[in-house]
C-alpha cells in the first residue's frame, strides 16, 4: 500500500512540475508577444508623429525638445508618474492634424492669406479627428493636446476659444512647451531667439497665452530646460558637421 | 540605471539597463569619462534593457563619440530596442553612429571578421 502511495505521490508531483513547465513556457511566450506589441505600437507612435513633422521642418530634434520640456513641466507641476508618462509618449503627436494640411500652405514662406491661416488652424481638429474614438490613454491624450494645444489663456486662442481652466492641463503644458521650441528655433522666415530672451517672451505672456501656474513650473525648471535645449543644439551640430 | 562594463578582446562592452535621462545621464558621463582616461578605442554599448533615452542621453553619447573622435577610437552600438529606433532616426544619430541588431554582430565588425 505504501509503495503504491509513494508512486502515486511521484507520478503527480511530476505531472505537477511537467503543467507548471508549461504554464511557464506559455507565460513567456505570451509574454513576448505581449512586449513585441508594446515595443512596436510605441515605435508607430514616434514614427507617425515623424511624418507630420517631415512636412514642416528640416529636423525632428523638436520632437525629442517636445517631449522632454514637457516631462520638465509636468515634474515641476508633481503630476502623478503616469500623466508624465502619458505626456512623454504623446506629446510628439501634437501636430498629427498637419499631415492633412496642403505642403503649398504649411511651407509657404511669405505671409498667409486670412483663408489659408484658417486652413492651417484646422490641424488642431483634424488632429483630434484621427484619435476619435481610442480607448488607448496614450492616444487619449494625443487627441486632448491636438486639439488643444492652440488655446490660449485668455481665450483668445483656437479653435474653440476657452479660456483658462477649461483648457486641458496637458494642453496649457504643450501650448508652452511649443511656443518655447519655436522660438528658439530658427525657420526659413525667422531667425531663433536665444534661450534668455525667449525665456523673457514665455514670462511677458504669463496670463495672456500661458496659464501662469505653468509658467512658473517652467521657470522652476529653467537651467534643466536650457540643458535640453543646449543638449540638443550639440546633437544636430555633431551630426551636421559628420 | 546600472551600468556595467565587461571587456571581451580588447573591446569594452557597456551594459546599460533602465532610463538614459536628465537625471542619470550623469552617471554614464563618468562611465564614459573612465573609457577616455584609460584610452578605450573600442567601445560597444549595449542596449537591450535600455528604457528610455531623451535629448541628454543622447547629447551623452555624442560627447563620447567626439572624445573618441580625437584618440581615434571607435563607437557602435547594439541591440536597440524597437522603440527607441526612431528616436535615433529623427536626430539623425543613426547616420552618425552605427547600430547593430546583436553584440556578436557588432563584435565582428570590431574584429574584422
Amino acid at each position: 500500500m505504501g509503495t503504491k502511495k509513494a508512486a502515486d505521490n511521484t507520478a503527480r508531483k511530476s505531472r505537477y512540475f511537467e503543467y507548471e513547465a508549461i504554464v511557464r513556457d506559455t507565460y513567456q511566450e505570451l509574454k513576448k508577444a505581449y512586449d513585441e506589441i508594446k515595443e512596436s505600437y510605441a515605435e508607430m507612435i514616434f514614427r507617425f508623429a515623424l511624418m507630420a513633422e517631415y512636412k514642416d521642418e528640416a529636423t525632428g530634434t523638436h520632437l525629442v525638445r517636445i517631449a522632454d520640456y514637457s516631462t520638465e513641466i509636468a515634474k515641476a507641476l508633481k503630476l502623478p508618474k503616469k500623466d508624465i508618462y502619458y505626456l512623454r509618449y504623446a506629446s510628439p503627436m501634437h501636430d498629427i492634424g498637419k499631415l492633412v494640411i496642403p505642403d503649398a500652405i504649411l511651407k509657404k514662406e511669405s505671409g498667409l492669406t486670412p483663408e489659408e491661416r484658417e486652413i492651417v488652424k484646422k490641424h488642431t481638429t483634424l488632429g483630434s479627428e484621427v484619435f476619435k474614438g481610442t480607448r488607448s490613454p496614450i492616444l487619449k491624450v494625443a487627441k486632448l493636446i491636438s486639439l488643444t494645444h492652440h488655446e490660449r489663456w485668455d481665450g483668445t486662442g483656437y479653435p474653440q476659444g476657452l479660456k483658462g481652466r477649461q483648457i486641458p492641463l496637458f494642453g496649457r503644458i504643450i501650448a508652452l512647451a511649443d511656443v518655447f521650441d519655436a522660438l528658439t528655433t530658427k525657420r526659413p522666415y525667422k531667425e531663433a531667439y536665444g534661450f534668455d530672451e525667449a525665456i523673457e517672451m514665455v514670462k511677458h505672456e504669463s496670463g495672456t497665452h500661458f496659464d501662469p501656474d505653468i509658467v512658473n513650473a517652467f521657470l522652476k525648471r529653467k537651467e534643466r530646460i536650457r540643458m535640453i535645449w543646449q543638449a540638443t543644439k550639440d546633437i544636430e551640430s555633431f551630426v551636421a558637421e559628420k | 540605471m546600472q551600468i556595467s562594463v565587461k571587456e571581451k578582446n580588447g573591446v569594452d562592452i557597456c551594459y546599460i539597463k533602465g532610463e538614459i535621462n536628465i537625471d542619470t545621464s550623469s552617471q554614464l558621463k563618468k562611465v564614459f569619462g573612465e573609457f577616455i582616461v584609460k584610452k578605450s578605442r573600442k567601445i560597444l554599448l549595449n542596449f537591450k534593457d535600455v528604457e528610455y533615452i531623451d535629448s541628454l542621453g543622447i547629447a551623452t553619447l555624442v560627447g563620447l563619440m567626439k572624445s573618441l573622435r580625437e584618440i581615434q577610437g571607435t563607437m557602435f552600438l547594439c541591440n536597440l530596442s524597437a522603440k527607441l529606433g526612431p528616436v535615433f532616426g529623427i536626430t539623425k544619430m543613426d547616420r552618425v553612429l552605427r547600430i547593430f541588431e546583436t553584440e556578436e554582430e557588432a563584435l565582428r565588425e570590431f574584429y574584422g571578421y
